[in-house]
This record gives C-alpha cells, structure tokens and sequence, in this order.
C-alpha cells in the first residue's frame, strides 16, 4: 500500500511540474478509435466491436458525453466498448442508454477498470 | 434488453480485498472498546463513529451523491441519481418523523433567509466541478480518490478561513449589520463587528426566525403536526412532484420507445414511473438504511443525552477532563444526526491555531463550535467513519483504487471545493445538513436550498461543458 501512495504522489507531482512520465502522460488524452475486436459477453455470446472509447482517469460527464458522441457517429448495430475506472460512468451507462437510442449488453470489470459494451440501436 | 453482466465478484475472502475490508472492522472495533475500556462515557462519540461506518457504507452502495443527480440531469438529462435521491427524502422523512414523535429528535430548523439560495448556488456550482458533494466527497474519499481526498481538504480550509474573515472584510457588510451585532451585547473577545462573517451571523442570521411546517400546522396533536406538516406536506408531495416532472422531462420518452407504445394509458405512465424508480434501485435502498440509520442516530444521541444529563457534548467532555478546543459557552459541535462540513471546518480552524493563527475569536468557533483535537471531536470522527465504512465495502466489492488526480482534476478540487465551503456556510450546510436533513424534518429551508443548488449546478453544468468542448481538441477523435 505503502509503494501505490508513493507511486500516486510521484503521479501527482509529475502531473503538477510536467515531468515526463510516461504512465501519466498516457492517460492525459482520452480517445475514440475505431476497432474490429471480438469479445464474448455473457448472454450474447461472441460479440464484434467497432469503437473503443479510452477514457481512463476522466471523471464525469465527460465519458458519458463522449459515448454519446461516438454513438452518434458509428453506424446501427456497432457495438462501442467504453473503457473507464470510474464507478460513476459505470453506474450510469445503462440508465443512459435506456433514455438515448442505444443498448446496454454488459459491463465486464478488469483488474482496474471496466469495460462497458454499448450498441446504437436506431 | 439490456443485460448487467458484471463479472469477475467473488466472494469476500476470495481475494485480497476481503480480508482488507475485514481487518478495517476489526481495527475499528478495537479502537472502539480500548475506548470504552478507558472509559464507558466515550460510547457518546462512538456512536457518531459506528453510524458514519454505517452511512459511508450505504452511501458507497448507493452511489449516493447530489453532484452526480444534478450533473447527471443536467449535462447528460439522466434522472437515475437524482430519482434515487428523492426516494431517500422521502423514505428518511417518515422516519425523521417517528424520532420527532418520540421526542428524541436533536433537529433545529434553520432561519430563512437570502443566505439559504445564496449558499446552494455557491455550493452547486462549486460541486459541478469538484465531482461530488459533501456526502461524494467522503465516500469517493473511502474507495481511494485521492481528488476527492483534496475536495475535503479544500472545504475544511475554506470554511475555517470564511469564518474567520479579517477586518478587511468589514466594509463588505451593511452598516445596519454591524449596529445590530452590537445590540446582541457578546463577550468582547468575540469582536463580532470584526469580520464579514460575525456581523453576517449576529447582524442578520440572529434576526431571521425559521421553524418546522408541524409548528405551522400545530393543531397540538404531535402525531398529526408531524406526519402531515413535515412528512406528508414538506417530504412525500414535493418529492412527488419532483419525481413526476423528471419521468414527463427525461424518462418517459425512452419509454414509449422501448415498449414500441402508440399511446399511454395511465397503467403504462404508471409502469413507466415505476420503471424509472426501480433503475434507481441501490440509491433508493441507500436512501432507506441512510434515512433508517439517520433516524435512529438521532434516537441513540437523545437517549445518551438523558442519560447522561447533558445537552451538548462538550459538558461530557468537561466531566472527563477534556476543556481544550471548547467554545466559551463550553459547548463543541454536536448536531445528534448526520451532519457534514461544520466538523470539517473545526478541523481547519484547529490545524490554523495549531500554526498560530486564532480563530477563536469569532462566533463561529469561539461562541458556537469550538476546535476540539480532531481525536474527540465527535462529528469529524463520524466523517472519518463514513470514509472507513465506504472503504470496507469498496474494498470488499473490489471496487477500491488509489485513484490519483491530474493537474486538472486537482485544480477543480480544490477551487470547486472553496466554493463548496463558502456555499455550505453561507447556506448553513451542505445537501445533508441543509437540505437532506433539513427537508426530512419539515424545514422548508431544506427546498430553497436545493432551489440554489440546482441553479448553481445548471451554472456549473454550463461553465463544465464550455470548458469540455475547448478540451476537446486535444481528443483523439478518430471514427
């Protein structure tokens, strides 16, 4: 525990005076970009994914903003894979996608994160 | 269909986390009866302790954060936090009710005033950017989000500094204000016509006058007084209102279209409120161990109080031997009910006189509060127990990581969390003290306050987005 505070107050201060550090660097920018990957979620099987939206480290709404955004541009039936370690975006997709015109097929959690599976439906 | 397949839970001992979450309940429980063993009157603070273990956990559950209602509503027009959040007022105000009756209850409603909407719009707005609200705050904090971590840090100096302005501040007050704190006749060493804050409380707040809607409705009955004034009148039909136009303006569109409906019968809006309430789940059930647990914490504190013939903590802490920190009325802060930011505030204004700066020569500390150790100060160490409790859930759910903030994250934590401050005691609280708490004890002060906060969350919501879509170029955007 001692080593992860260390490491998240070098974080910190990397971020604060603009140190090259690589790991921090990385998670600046959050991105959308199109993929061809294939994932199997439970209850759907084999599922094809076409948009990954990497959004690691951002706190609300700005996940959820960039979800619609990408769902707004991909085409009926992709599926988007949104990728976060906030709990709030993870809370709140399904919710969301029963206002917007899109699908909730799961929410798979990783080691530090989770994935959640989205897909525009009209 | 929508399908929740959050995998990877196993059970609580199936990973490190669990044992984790177990050795802080042990931890605590030690620490808890090593007290009592020291001496049985401590049970007073303990149970501040042991129900802010018991709210960080129903607030971990829940998610359960007015930040979040409001952003949520506001930037991406989902009800989910917010629906969740008035079922809580409602469900906490029945029984807020049933503690009024027994005559436990430790509530005082607060004076009405301009103050109350002006401090919910300073403190929305503020809370748009920091990413959490008072509550958020302290839960975020126990899952290891070191920004929510500044937040606290944040509103405990604002406060202490705002309620402790200087001279310069003088100007800055009516006139009227300052001849009115004279006519109080305080104790010199309070200078209350020094400093913007003390002429705002003796010169203004000390004159406005605030009650319950059971007072107003007063037909001597308590039964009827408090469960149609403050339960039925200030709790379960705003909220009704509130959950109505949220279903009209948010839910009821992805309805139809979901269950491909032409027209809607009032079965189907009926099922379509119920839909909207049952995604809400965790939060309404937080809501109804929060309301539970804030109840019966109001009925512990009462029945300690009798017990011990006190009214205030500090005349408990005189008999044990504790005068340090308290205020010249050798009282501390003790509201008896969840309650977040005043005990944050005598946390600043402690560390500020530890680094030789005397605060105690204001109302707020000095006649009010005082700055007891953070070690004995009872309701800081329920703060300290809402982020215990939120970490041994987080951590049994495998949901707890140091989350570390950036350079942006820590610059909204810390000037969102200012204003948070300043709203919070501008306002008289925060969305537990002032509204949550507030509104579930019939104090229509509780309504205007959220009326603020919404405001100032539209504001914040707004000032957020202007500064996404410049951010935003620097977004890889590649589809």
């Amino acid at each position: 525990m001692l080593g992860k505070i260390i490491q998240g107050i070098r974080m910190f201060l990397g971020n604060l005076f603009h140190w090259k550090d690589e790991e921090a660097h990385a998670h600046r920018h959050s991105s959308v970009t199109r993929i061809n990957e294939s994932v199997e979620l439970p209850g759907h099987g084999l599922v094809q994914i076409g948009c990954r939206v990497e959004c690691e480290s951002e706190g609300c709404p700005r996940p959820q903003l960039l979800t619609l955004k990408a769902l707004n541009e991909v085409d009926r039936g992709v599926v988007v894979e949104v990728v976060t370690d906030n709990l709030s975006v993870v809370e709140t997709m399904p919710s969301m996608m029963d206002i917007y015109e899109g699908v909730h097929l799961g929410t798979v959690q990783g080691k530090d994160n989770w994935c959640i599976y989205v897909r525009r439906e009209i | 269909m929508a399908t929740d397949t959050t995998m990877n839970k196993p059970g609580l001992l199936a990973h490190a986390g669990g044992y984790k979450a177990m050795a802080l309940v042990a931890l605590v429980t030690i620490l808890s009866l090593g007290l009592l063993a020291n001496d049985t009157r401590w049970i007073y603070l303990l149970v501040y302790v042991w129900f802010g273990v018991a709210y960080g956990v129903f607030l971990q559950y829940g998610r359960f954060c007015m930040a979040s209602a409001v952003r949520d509503l506001f930037a991406i027009k989902v009800p989910r936090m917010a629906v969740g959040v008035m079922i809580a007022t409602a469900l906490f105000s029945i029984t807020a009710g049933l503690v009024t009756v027994s005559g436990y209850s430790t509530f005082h409603p607060h004076p009405l005033g301009w103050h109350i909407i002006a401090g919910g719009l300073i403190f929305g707005f503020g809370m748009i950017f920091t990413g959490g609200c008072a509550s958020g705050s302290l839960y975020k904090t126990g899952e290891g989000n070191m920004g929510s971590m500044l937040v606290l840090l944040s509103i405990s100096f604002s406060m202490a500094l705002f309620a402790d302005l200087g001279s310069w501040s003088n100007s800055l007050a009516p006139a009227g204000w300052a001849e009115s704190a004279l006519e109080k006749g305080m104790p010199e060493e309070l200078s209350v016509t020094d400093g913007w804050f003390d002429l705002f409380t003796a010169g203004y707040v000390w004159n406005l006058s605030g009650g319950t809607v059971a007072d107003m409705v007063g037909t001597g009955n308590v039964w009827i007084d408090v469960f149609v004034g403050n339960v039925l009148l200030t709790a379960m039909l705003p909220t009704l209102v509130i959950l109505v136009i949220l279903y009209v303006s948010t839910y009821r569109k992805g309805f139809i279209r979901r269950n491909k409906l032409q027209s809607l019968s009032f079965g189907d809006e009926m099922r379509g409120i119920w839909g909207m309430i049952t995604t809400s789940k965790n939060t309404a059930i937080a809501g109804l161990g929060l309301g539970i647990f804030a109840g019966l914490q109001m009925w512990a504190t009462g029945a300690l109080r009798e017990h011990y013939e006190i009214f205030n903590f500090g005349e408990l802490l005189m008999k044990m031997g504790y005068t340090e920190g308290l205020s010249i009325q050798e009282t501390v802060f003790d509201p008896g009910y969840w309650y977040i930011t005043t005990q944050e505030a005598q946390l600043g204004g402690w560390v500020l006189n530890l680094f030789g700066r005397d605060v105690t020569d204001n109302i707020f500390f000095g006649l009010q509060n005082g700055i007891p150790n953070p070690l004995i100060n009872a309701p800081l160490l329920m703060s300290v127990g809402i982020i215990v409790g939120a970490s041994i859930l987080a951590l049994s759910r495998r949901e707890f990581k140091w989350k570390v903030p950036n350079m942006e994250t820590a610059v909204f934590a810390i000037v969102g969390g200012a204003l948070m401050g300043i709203g919070a005691r501008l306002g008289m609280g925060c969305n537990v003290g002032a509204f949550f708490a507030a509104v579930t004890n019939g104090d229509l002060t509780g309504w205007i306050f959220l009326a603020g906060m919404l405001i100032g969350g539209l504001l914040g919501v707004k000032a957020f987005n202007m500064w996404l879509n410049r951010k935003s170029a620097g977004d890889e955007f590649d589809i």
